[in-house]
């Protein structure tokens, strides 16, 4: 009994210590400002004890946790907060500052140069969708980003990209990482060729424009860097038809793989049946793609892509070569291309600190040219293999190494049996192309944020090494606003036609410099860029017979050769996007002034090449219309005069063709057939059937002009494209309840 | 005698606290979700959140207490007008979400319909720049909630609310949701939920969707 009965006193003992030993805790959570943060919990880790802070960021609660304890504090977007207290059945007063997570508004990221589109970040300028929503793009990846973003420019008659005063060769297209060797068609002369990719193979879009990362080689004006679209989200049907083509794919989705099958085909005798044509064809151009892409993804830190491409083109025209007797001569094309490319990408570890990406690629391309009585074989083979490995540190800093290899295989036959020659030449070319580079991303704080890397190469073409350093800084100067700057060191294996003559050039250079200020506030984007950029080392030929100028764009370079070219380019580029002031509205303006001169090429003095002109102008409007569902959009284009060669005029490209101007015109229906979601689009390029003139080209004696013109006047698509799946609705624009 | 009592009640005592443990956490949810069903404004509901994660925080065994903070969080998320603001919020309740995927859950369809609304959520910041990701996200919980329970009147209820604001050129709108929204209603008629403080949300909101 006496035992019960201690037990019962040593029962109330402890219940009275229960009662008595509480202790209050009370305080204040408030932001890095001091202002109190209403609704910030507050709670001691382990007990369901704890408080919401007031309106003045006030809690106060009481517990009966003993001894060391370790109270959390939680808050949307705001770094979770830990301390360790003592309990001590009194009063204890804490006080908290709490941190803002890192976000897109309060943390300055690195942008000088570059433009990015992606759907993974939550506030980048470009969508992919905004590709095929904007007239006068033609639905092409690359003309697009044209027309979106400022200092590139769009040469009607030449293909490949253009970007502040650099010639097509000095921009790179990679794909995850891989430089693609052929991006573009087989250019029929004085036609600019299509990219061979469609905008729906990619989730996103780095348009580097200067001062690029480390990662990036080979390129001394620009890098357009898109990435492939991950497993499929469902399987189904997509069928797509206008005037120029039909196609067909079908995806199959496993619960974490994907594989997708695509045909199509492309015959433009119906577009040209509704345009007529300046050109005159002989062969309506032709086109056989098939492609096929298979997706793993393993587990959430790891996936696998491979993709096989294969495409297979012919068409031939008339094309005015322009010798004394101002006689049209046959051009055609036989195009053969093949690129299979595949990446691996895996997290190493459980905290997810080291990344992975690795990846290689083989591509083909066979190009059977045939102008006038002399053939032209050429055959480019490139093998590649990349990888990379980061390691991430705290506060989003990080630490990239990588590497790259190619083989690259040039082979030409150049057939002159039909001619007064008689014979065959062959020529055969290999590069072995290895390159290192490591870049670190640091931030010093939220508001000062640098990139630093290096980049060495070796090519066996140019038989020599590079060291290429490359930096760039950011500063957030408001809440809404930054300032950048970017620049550094790029190297280029020059054309490697010109190695076919001789062996002893030596890597191309030039020099960025970029200073960029941004401000997005409110749907509002304004965006100026100024930049400097200096070359060097750039290949240059020695014409034949002094001053002698071959304006022909399909040349194949001859005379003596050295690296003593030289040049530079400077310029503004101007963008603003605002999709506030009207309603369902969205307007994109860029502007870019450049001023470029060099002596390269077949260039007889320092003059400004004919790629570049002065003044650039983008107007792209769309608009999202709720009943019926569709969106519209205009653009305007404006590209100032080039300079063209006049071989009476004795001061070199000193002459410019007029302006060109351009309003286009696109619309895309959205609705559904049998529930399966359907767009029909249509689009007018040259609504107004202004004269676009590009070029001029003279006779041999300088006694005739002929006008280098569009392929038609005026063009238009119309064309239908439908998912056939499970899923059957999509809506555009949920209201929340 | 004595002895034995005292050393049985030794003994006992931690099983009796136990159950204790169990009862004060039955109360503590039936507490804190009262007070959800009276959470008017935004305040109230962040009141209620922070108490579901304090909870959820100390019994790392159960999943109710993360189920229903992620809840909470799209709630909060559905009263703010920024996109990127629905997006931190979403952002949180996706933290919950996280922490279900690592616990023994024994309804996973209502964990499938919770992700099924931070999906419909985040859709509506973006419809045409999202759907395509999210979209079929959607569909896939709803599929996967529907696996596990075809009686989940939840997953019924959210594939009729995604109907009824699908616009009619898609297949959706009010009339096509009307059928929908009646097997649904019918669902959570016949619905009995597995304990005091399972989910039973979701039948008032239907009947805004009731046939006209």
């Amino acid at each position: 009994m006496k035992i019960f009965i201690y037990l019962l006193v040593l029962f109330f003992a402890l219940i009275t210590i229960h009662t008595f030993g509480q202790t209050t805790l009370k305080g204040k959570v408030l932001d890095e400002k001091g202002k109190g943060l209403s609704g910030a919990n507050v709670s001691l880790n382990g007990s369901y004890d704890g408080a919401t802070a007031d309106v003045n960021g006030n809690f106060q609660f009481k517990t009966s946790e003993k001894n060391v304890q370790v109270i959390s504090v939680t808050f949307v977007g705001y770094e979770a907060y830990n301390q360790k207290v003592i309990l001590n059945s009194q009063v204890l007063e804490v006080n908290i500052k709490m941190r803002e997570t890192s976000n897109q508004l309060n943390t300055v990221t690195v942008t000088a140069g570059t433009f990015e589109a992606s759907d993974e970040k939550k506030t980048t300028l470009i969508k992919p969708l905004d590709i095929v929503l904007s007239a006068g793009g033609g639905y092409d990846v690359t003309q697009t980003m044209i027309l979106l973003i400022p200092g590139s420019q769009r040469n009607g008659e030449s293909t490949g990209l253009f970007v502040r005063g650099g010639s097509a060769q000095e921009s790179k297209i990679l794909i995850d990482g891989l430089t693609i060797q052929n991006a573009f068609n087989t250019p029929s002369p004085d036609v600019a060729s299509r990219s061979r990719f469609s905008p729906f193979q990619f989730k996103g879009f780095a348009f580097a424009t200067g001062g690029y990362s480390a990662q990036y080689g080979q390129a001394l004006s620009a890098v357009l860097a898109m990435n492939t679209t991950d497993l499929a989200s469902e399987s189904g049907y997509v069928v797509n038809f206008n005037l120029v083509q039909a196609s067909v794919g079908y995806t199959q989705l496993t619960d974490n793989q994907s594989i997708n099958g695509t045909i199509a085909y492309n015959n433009l005798t119906p577009l040209f049946a509704v345009y007529p044509q300046n050109v005159d064809w002989i062969k309506i151009p032709e086109q056989l793609n098939i492609s096929t892409s298979y997706r793993l993804k393993p587990s959430a830190g790891e996936s696998f892509k491979a993709d096989i491409i294969y495409g297979k083109s012919a068409s031939a025209m008339m094309f005015n070569n322009q010798d004394a007797n101002n006689k049209s001569t046959e051009y055609g094309i036989k195009n053969d291309n093949l690129l299979i490319t595949s990446t691996y990408q895996k997290v190493l570890d459980k905290e997810a600190l080291w990344l992975l990406k690795s990846g290689m690629s083989y591509s083909y391309n066979q190009d059977d040219l045939k102008n006038g009585l002399i053939g032209l074989s050429k055959t480019e083979q490139r093998s590649q293999a990349r990888a990379t490995i980061t390691r991430s540190f705290e506060g989003s800093n990080n630490l990239l190494f990588g590497t790259e290899g190619h083989y690259a295989q040039y082979d030409l036959m150049i057939d002159k049996t039909k001619t007064q020659e008689g014979s065959k030449y062959n020529y055969s070319l290999n590069d072995n192309y290895v390159s290192l580079f490591s870049e670190s991303e640091f931030y010093i704080t939220r508001k000062l944020a640098g990139r630093v890397g290096v980049r060495g190469e070796y090519s066996s073409l140019a038989s020599s090494f590079n060291f290429a350093p490359r930096f760039s800084l950011a500063y957030k100067t408001g809440q809404y606003s930054q300032v950048s700057m970017a620049g550094g060191k790029f190297y280029q294996t020059p054309d490697y036609q010109y190695y076919y003559q001789n062996k002893t050039l030596q890597f191309e250079n030039s020099t960025h410099a970029v200073l960029n200020y941004q401000i997005i506030k409110n749907k509002r984007t304004f965006r100026v860029e100024g930049y400097y950029k200096n070359y060097d080392n750039l290949v240059r030929e020695n014409p034949p017979i002094s001053g002698y100028f071959d304006a022909n764009p399909q040349r194949f370079p001859s005379g003596k050769t050295s690296n003593s070219g030289y040049g530079f380019a400077k310029g503004i580029d101007v963008f603003f996007r605002d999709a506030k002031t009207i309603k369902n509205g969205d307007l994109w303006v860029n502007y870019s002034y450049c001023n470029s001169k060099r002596l390269f090429g077949n260039y007889l003095v320092e003059a400004q090449p004919t790629f570049v002109s002065n003044h650039n102008l983008n107007v792209v409007y769309k608009h999202f219309i709720a009943k019926p569902m569709m969106t519209v959009s205009a653009t305007y284009s404006y590209t100032s005069g080039r300079p063209y060669y006049n071989p009476n005029n004795p001061n070199f490209l000193s002459e410019r063709t007029p302006d060109v101007h351009n309003v286009s015109f696109g619309a895309n229906y959205l609705t559904n057939i049998k529930g399966n979601f359907m767009v029909i689009y249509l689009s007018v390029d040259n609504v107004l059937g202004t004269e676009r003139i590009y070029n001029y080209r003279y006779s041999d004696d300088g006694k005739i002009r002929t006008a280098i013109t569009p392929a038609a006047n005026r063009m238009i698509m119309i064309g239908t494209y439908i998912t056939i799946s499970k899923k059957k609705v999509l809506p555009e624009d949920m209201r929340k309840n | 005698m004595k002895t034995l009592i005292i050393a049985v009640a030794f003994f006992i005592a931690p099983f009796i606290t136990k159950a204790t443990d169990k009862e004060r956490f039955m109360q503590a949810m039936g507490q804190t979700l009262m007070e959800l069903g009276q959470a008017k404004d935004a305040v109230a509901l962040q009141e209620v959140a922070n108490k579901f994660e304090r909870i959820a925080s100390s019994e790392t065994a159960e999943w109710l207490p993360n189920y229903y903070a992620g809840l909470c969080y799209n709630m909060m998320a559905q009263r703010q007008k920024d996109g990127a603001e629905i997006d931190k919020y979403l952002d949180k309740s996706d933290t919950f979400i996280e922490k279900l995927a690592k616990q023994n859950v024994n309804s996973p369809d209502e964990v499938e319909v919770l992700k099924a609304q931070n999906y419909m959520m985040r859709i509506s910041v973006d419809g045409p720049a999202r759907f395509m990701k999210y979209g079929s996200a959607f569909e896939g919980a709803i599929a996967k909630a529907k696996e596990i329970n075809p009686e989940n009147p939840r997953a019924f209820a959210l594939k009729a609310q995604m109907t009824y604001y699908t616009p009619v050129q898609f297949g959706g709108g009010p009339e096509k949701a009307c059928p929908e929204a009646q097997e649904a209603n019918t669902k959570f008629t016949n619905f009995k939920p597995t304990s005091s403080i399972a989910p039973t949300w979701g039948a008032e909101q239907m009947k805004a969707l009731v046939c006209k």
